[in-house]
């Protein structure tokens, strides 16, 4: 995987034809990723497309045993957090509209689309650097070492924005008053089928 | 086991990075403390949420727009502003060619003309070092002129070829 991956890269310095193998491999993710920064799908098309221009123009300068899935959400995570600069909080006015392909969710409950709209709009409420450290681990799947060169950060100071991120989010879930009842709370902590020991 | 352990404890739960020993600790915490369970829930609870979100898929026309722009910046030469530069650069050049042929000339002139006065040459003599200075120095100028311009020609043409693949 890595490996095909440095193949295409070299490649794509000599081709621009090559290069568009790696927009596909990566077009759906990084559109994502900058939708859920930017809350917008205009925005985040125009932006995924000035990110692949910008990895296309410096990719000569790209090292082959570098790791390219950190560099390219640096490119993007910075685009999206200088595009959000100057711009009020954004207000959510689209709904997920379930896309084509292997991505796309089914359709859920009345409830559970309440808890993605609220979450989605939680996530767009936070900074944006929280905002970004949030969609890399648990959208993106990013490792911690992963994150910490996006971020350009030692590992364990991305930890703890990564606490930090997770803590103000669910704060402002608990604020919205998300699934909050303490019965199910309670039954759920008592029964709790993930904690180990 | 104090609370703000607790939850440092349950973040570090989420990155799957606690012991056998630190989970055990934790649960033990978790049965006696009402406020560190509900922050325990509501956190994992966050954490699912987020993950479950829909993945969106690139609309069709991201991957046209972007090839039709990296094809564009392809076929660009690559820094369009350092012509700009260069060009500014000739006109310097020129501007400074220009103020030597006129400033150097008459000086020249005037400063073979009083060592004429000293000297007991014929009139014709001196006139004909006087011209042929006036006419050194312009052709400086003009030779200063001549390079700038050649310079920048040759860096323009090979900006304008494709960059070399590295
Ligand atoms: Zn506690």
């Amino acid at each position: 995987m890595a490996e095909l991956e440095s193949i295409l890269i070299e490649e794509a310095k000599q081709d621009s034809r090559a290069f568009g193998e790696l927009v596909l491999r990566y077009q759906d993710r990084l559109f994502n990723f900058l939708y859920r920064m930017t809350g917008n799908r205009e925005d985040a098309q125009d932006l995924a497309q000035e990110v692949f221009l910008r990895v296309y123009k410096a990719l000569h300068r790209f090292r082959p045993d570098a790791p390219f899935r950190p560099w390219l959400y640096k490119i993007a995570m910075n685009l999206a957090i200088n595009h959000a600069k100057g711009r009020r909080p954004t207000a959510l006015l689209e709904e997920d509209v379930p896309s084509h392909g292997p991505l796309a969710s089914p359709e859920g409950t009345a409830e559970q689309r309440e808890t993605q709209q609220a979450i989605r709009q939680a996530i767009l409420e936070l900074p944006e650097v929280y905002r970004a450290v949030i969609l890399l681990r648990h959208v993106d799947e990013l490792s911690y070492e992963e994150m910490a060169q996006v971020l350009e950060v030692p590992l364990g100071t991305a930890k703890v924005r990564l606490h930090r991120a997770r803590s103000l989010l669910q704060e402002k879930l608990r604020e919205a008053g998300i699934k909050g009842g303490d019965h199910e709370l309670q039954h759920r902590a008592t029964a709790h089928p993930t904690l180990p020991g | 086991m104090n609370c703000n352990i607790a939850q440092q404890l349950t973040q570090h739960f989420l990155d799957n990075a606690l012991s056998q020993a630190e989970a055990r600790t934790l649960e033990l915490h978790l049965e006696g403390c009402r406020d560190c369970r509900s922050y325990f829930i509501r956190l994992e609870r966050t954490t699912l949420a987020v993950e479950s979100l829909p993945r969106l898929a690139a609309p069709p026309d991201l991957y046209v727009r972007t090839m039709a722009a990296v094809a564009q910046s392809a076929a660009a030469p690559r820094q369009p502003q350092r012509r700009w530069a260069d060009l500014g650069l000739m006109a310097f050049f020129a501007l400074a060619g220009l103020l030597i042929a006129l400033q150097s000339g008459p000086e020249l002139a005037d400063s073979l003309a009083d060592l004429e006065l000293a000297d007991p040459f014929s009139l014709v003599d001196s006139l004909f070092v006087v011209a042929a200075s006036l006419e050194l120095s312009l052709l400086a100028g003009a030779a200063l002129i001549f390079a700038a311009g050649c310079g920048t020609l040759a860096r323009l043409i090979a900006w304008g070829q494709p960059s070399p693949a590295h």
